[in-house]
């Protein structure tokens, strides 16, 4: 469809948009009979019963009734304005900003709510995604993601979600831009914890729905959701995931989609990493180090190789002693009490050449100056 | 016809001198008793009359009238019924002068007239004997507790008559004496050989001993924290002659004086967590001491702290500071002591596995809530803070072969020696160990080199603590150093301690956001 006048149909659009029940399905079956949401605002209620129940057998009579009486009382203008005045944008599919790449989904939404920006088309696009109650190693995964792929002009998206998906959003936005998209209206943030992610996100970035301004948080909402997250993007990274989680609703989407999914891989031990390597035995692609996964990600999309992605090997020689670097080979992103630390540094040793406490603890007690590892309540772990 | 005989009531863990004076007068036959008495010292008069009849000592047809002095405190128990009764028959000419004034009764009458044993003998004793009286008649049943007091004559007495007999000698004879029975350790004391690895949790434990440091264990189930706990009396010094008496005290008034043995070994009360206020503070209506005044001078362990009500947890924090509790109720205002080790262990969450991901089901919320159950104010009182974590496979199945495992022996010996140090530098201070030292004697007594005291402060900043773990953090440097014979403070010592107090910034806000 081509609209020139789209500007002037927008009203239209929005009120279309907030019929309670009418879907995207709807909608669009809606219009092809009407054409444009003005023409279908003018339509009487006997033209409407003439064309949908009569003639194209689409809707019931009730259905229409419905429609019909959402027009009373609805102030087209007045709607609008009202909410183009809380900084909310609407996009309905004939609007010439709709993301080109939601179009390409399955069961794309008719329109989507912004506020702030929406991602640049020209831009590559990728979803970081993953648990909520995540560990130090994929919070420190997700932050050096969202950091690598902005650097690289990369956009982040994501759920907002407490854990891995505001992190990822949160490094990102520190030095490019995020996005995220909510289960609820885009007037609405939810999680409440998630607040400061959200305020950053306005500037930062673009805070986007397919659900009307000021609409709940529901559980049905969400799997929805994360189709357009996937949507969004080019490539799904999935951070942590435990073996049932929601995030793999996520990567269903991605595939179905025809995405690509990459995977952070884990300890097998790791309950938070079952859903990550499960994933990777299915086929998923495996993410290595995250230089060659941006690297792969510009080769497949032809984009070029950001300037400062060269390899960046971690480098511990910082005036560390040797026994200080041997007590940081066992620590690990998973805290660690001393007792462990202790276990594991006298662990087949002679028994005269087994270190005492104290000097562990010193050695810890130094590393954590030094800025290598941080104490977090009797437990030590590499600083993330 | 008037007669007055001694006897004692409690007040608090001390004891004060309660004249009973009878007077019989001709009137119309009956027997009134007044003094403040609670019911159970008005019903004493019925007791008194059949036991007395029942000895062939009937009360004598008359008004009998019995006051229990001074007049203006409230009394109760039962120990009275003795003291009455011997008043009486004093009234009847029937004892020798010598026992009015030289003697404290004590004892409850049974209707057939014999003497049952009562609560608090101890505390009443040793005030006989501190305003030099020279014979106490007490209950067969105390006389082993009444016996510990030196210098007095303490005889136990099983039936009324032959309290008749005693009192009817003109001059007080001497007790006949039993040869102390050597008391044989009979049950095993759990020592800490029995706990395998864990050295760090052992070494925090020898540290708080050594200072009477509170101390908090953090883990999930299953891991030792009470048994650790368990063992931690053992390594205690023993008790003073002073703490001694003063800790028998308490258990006499509570009744709860084994076999009639003074409380030489530090005690050990592990309440349940659905304890209520009233049996931790102590209370009721005549109020009776709380596990806390229980614990005085050993060791208080919590188990599931957290469990504990939140009304339950803040009443320590006074005792904590003041090192005893004072209740006020009808009957007046009683002070018990309360100068304990408090040791505590809790889970980091509800299902108790965090931070083991793979198995806690807990949401943040639910951990945040279940941490917040310990007040800060009561957490800040905890010098140590280890996290107790099951050991290894690999050190379990070595048990046996090793031979470093230290035991309750050394350590107890290490404590000992740390004490010692401890009490010589405060000598004449008022205080004995360091976790009671304060602001000024802080500055005195844990001063630091500079290059120490750069690292503390760089971890401090690390850490983002406050000045109340600086403290915490110095005392506690102070006993590692006692406990290696340190005069001076060294790097070390402060490296230690600051690897035992870390634990507590686990109750910092967002500190769990993602372990």
């Amino acid at each position: 469809m081509d609209w020139i006048d789209y500007k002037e149909e927008m009203p239209y659009a929005y009120w279309l948009h907030n019929i309670k029940g009418v879907g995207n399905k709807g909608i669009r079956k809606l219009l092809k009979e009407a054409l444009k949401p003005s023409r279908l605002f003018e339509m009487t209620k006997e033209q409407m019963l003439q064309t949908y129940v009569i003639k194209e057998k689409i809707f019931t009579q009730k259905a229409v009734c419905h429609i019909v009486q959402s027009r009373e009382g609805w102030d087209v203008m007045g709607r609008y304005e009202e909410m183009k005045k809380k900084g909310i944008d609407f996009y309905p599919e004939f609007h010439p900003d709709y993301p080109e790449k939601l179009k390409e989904i399955p069961d794309a939404p008719w329109a989507v709510y912004g506020i702030g920006k929406l991602p640049e088309q020209e831009k590559m696009t990728v979803a970081v995604i993953g648990a909520r109650e995540c560990s130090a190693y994929g919070a420190h995964m997700a932050k050096e993601l969202g950091r690598a792929l902005a650097e690289n002009g990369i956009q982040v998206v994501s759920g907002m979600a407490r854990g891995i998906d505001s992190m990822a959003q949160q490094a990102a936005m520190e030095k490019g831009s995020a996005y995220g998209v909510l289960g609820s209206g885009v007037d609405i943030c939810y999680p409440q914890s998630s607040r400061n992610v959200y305020e950053n996100l306005k500037r930062n970035g673009g805070i986007l729905s397919e659900y009307p301004p000021g609409t709940e948080p529901k559980p049905g909402n969400f799997p929805a959701r994360n189709r357009i997250i996937s949507g969004l993007s080019q490539a799904v990274v999935v951070v942590e995931a435990k073996e049932k989680s929601g995030t793999l609703i996520t990567v269903d989407m991605a595939l179905e989609q025809g995405r690509e999914v990459y995977v952070v891989p884990g300890r097998i031990t790791d309950a938070l990493s079952a859903g990550c390597n499960r994933l990777m035995k299915q086929g998923a692609d495996m993410l290595c180090s995250v230089e060659e996964f941006i690297r792969e990600l510009h080769g497949n999309y032809g984009y070029r190789i950001g300037d400062d992605a060269a390899g960046k090997k971690v480098e511990y020689e910082k005036g560390l002693e040797d026994f200080e670097l041997k007590i940081l080979e066992n620590i690990d992103f998973y805290p660690k009490s001393i007792q462990k630390i202790y276990e594991e540094a006298v662990e087949g040793e002679k028994k005269e050449e087994m270190p005492d406490l104290k000097k562990i603890m010193e050695a810890l007690i130094r590393l954590e100056e030094k800025g290598e590892i941080q104490a977090k309540g009797g437990y030590y772990a590499l600083k993330s | 016809m008037f007669c007055k005989v001694m006897s004692g009531a409690l007040q608090g863990i001390e004891c004060y001198l309660v004249t009973v004076e009878v007077d019989i007068s001709t009137g119309l036959p009956c027997m009134e008793l007044v003094g403040f008495l609670s019911s159970e010292v008005r019903e004493a008069k019925e007791r008194v009359r059949v036991a007395m009849h029942n000895c062939n000592a009937s009360v004598p047809t008359g008004r009998v009238t019995v006051n229990l002095s001074p007049a203006n405190v409230r009394k109760a128990g039962s120990s009275f019924d003795l003291p009455i009764a011997a008043g009486i028959l004093g009234a009847m000419k029937r004892v020798e002068e010598i026992w009015f004034s030289q003697a404290l009764f004590a004892g409850e009458l049974g209707l057939d007239g014999s003497i049952r044993g009562v609560k608090g003998i101890l505390p009443m004793v040793l005030e006989a004997r501190k305003r030099g009286f020279k014979a106490c008649v007490i209950p067969k049943e105390n006389v082993k507790e009444g016996k510990l007091v030196r210098g007095i004559s303490v005889f136990g007495v099983s039936h009324l008559e032959e309290v008749i007999e005693l009192i009817s000698q003109k001059q007080i004879p001497v007790p006949e004496e039993k040869k102390e029975e050597k008391s044989t350790k009979s049950e095993k004391e759990p020592d800490f050989l029995e706990v395998i690895g864990q050295e760090t949790v052992k070494r925090a434990a020898l540290a708080a001993a050594a200072g009477f440091h509170h101390f908090l264990m953090l883990g999930p189930p299953g891991v030792g924290k009470t048994m650790i706990a368990k063992r931690i009396p053992g390594i205690l010094p023993g008790l003073s002659e002073e703490d001694c008496l003063e800790v028998s005290k308490v258990y006499s008034i509570s009744g709860l004086l084994k076999e009639g043995k003074l409380m030489t070994a530090p005690p050990y009360v592990a309440p349940h967590h659905s304890v209520t206020l009233q049996a931790l503070t102590g209370g009721g209506r005549v109020p009776v001491p709380g596990a806390l005044s229980l614990a005085h001078k050993g060791v208080l362990f919590l188990d599931e702290m957290a469990e504990f009500k939140r009304s339950s947890l803040d009443s320590m924090r006074q005792p904590l500071e003041e090192k005893k509790i004072e209740i006020i109720r009808n009957a007046g205002a009683f002070s018990y002591p309360a100068d304990f080790m408090l040791v505590g262990a809790m889970n980091l969450c509800p299902c108790g596995y965090f931070p083991d991901i793979g198995k806690c089901r807990c949401s943040m919320s639910e951990r945040k809530r279940y941490m917040g159950r310990v007040s800060g104010p009561l957490l800040d009182r905890m010098d140590i803070c280890v996290i107790v974590e099951p050991p290894a496979m690999s050190v379990l199945m070595e048990e046996g072969k090793k031979t470093g495992q230290t035991g309750s022996r050394e350590m107890a010996d290490l404590v000992k020696a740390a004490r010692k140090i401890q009490k010589e530098r405060y000598e004449g201070t008022g205080i004995l160990c360091n976790s009671q030292l304060k602001g000024k004697m802080i500055k005195e007594h844990c001063k630091l080199d500079k290059p120490t005291e750069r690292i503390l402060d760089e971890i401090f900043r690390k850490r983002e603590l406050g000045p109340r773990a600086y403290y915490r953090t110095l005392k506690l440097s102070r006993t590692i150093a006692d406990l290696e014979k340190s005069r001076r403070i060294e790097k070390e010592h402060v490296i230690e301690a600051l690897s035992y107090s870390s634990g507590l910034d686990i109750f910092n806000k967002g500190a769990w956001e993602n372990i």
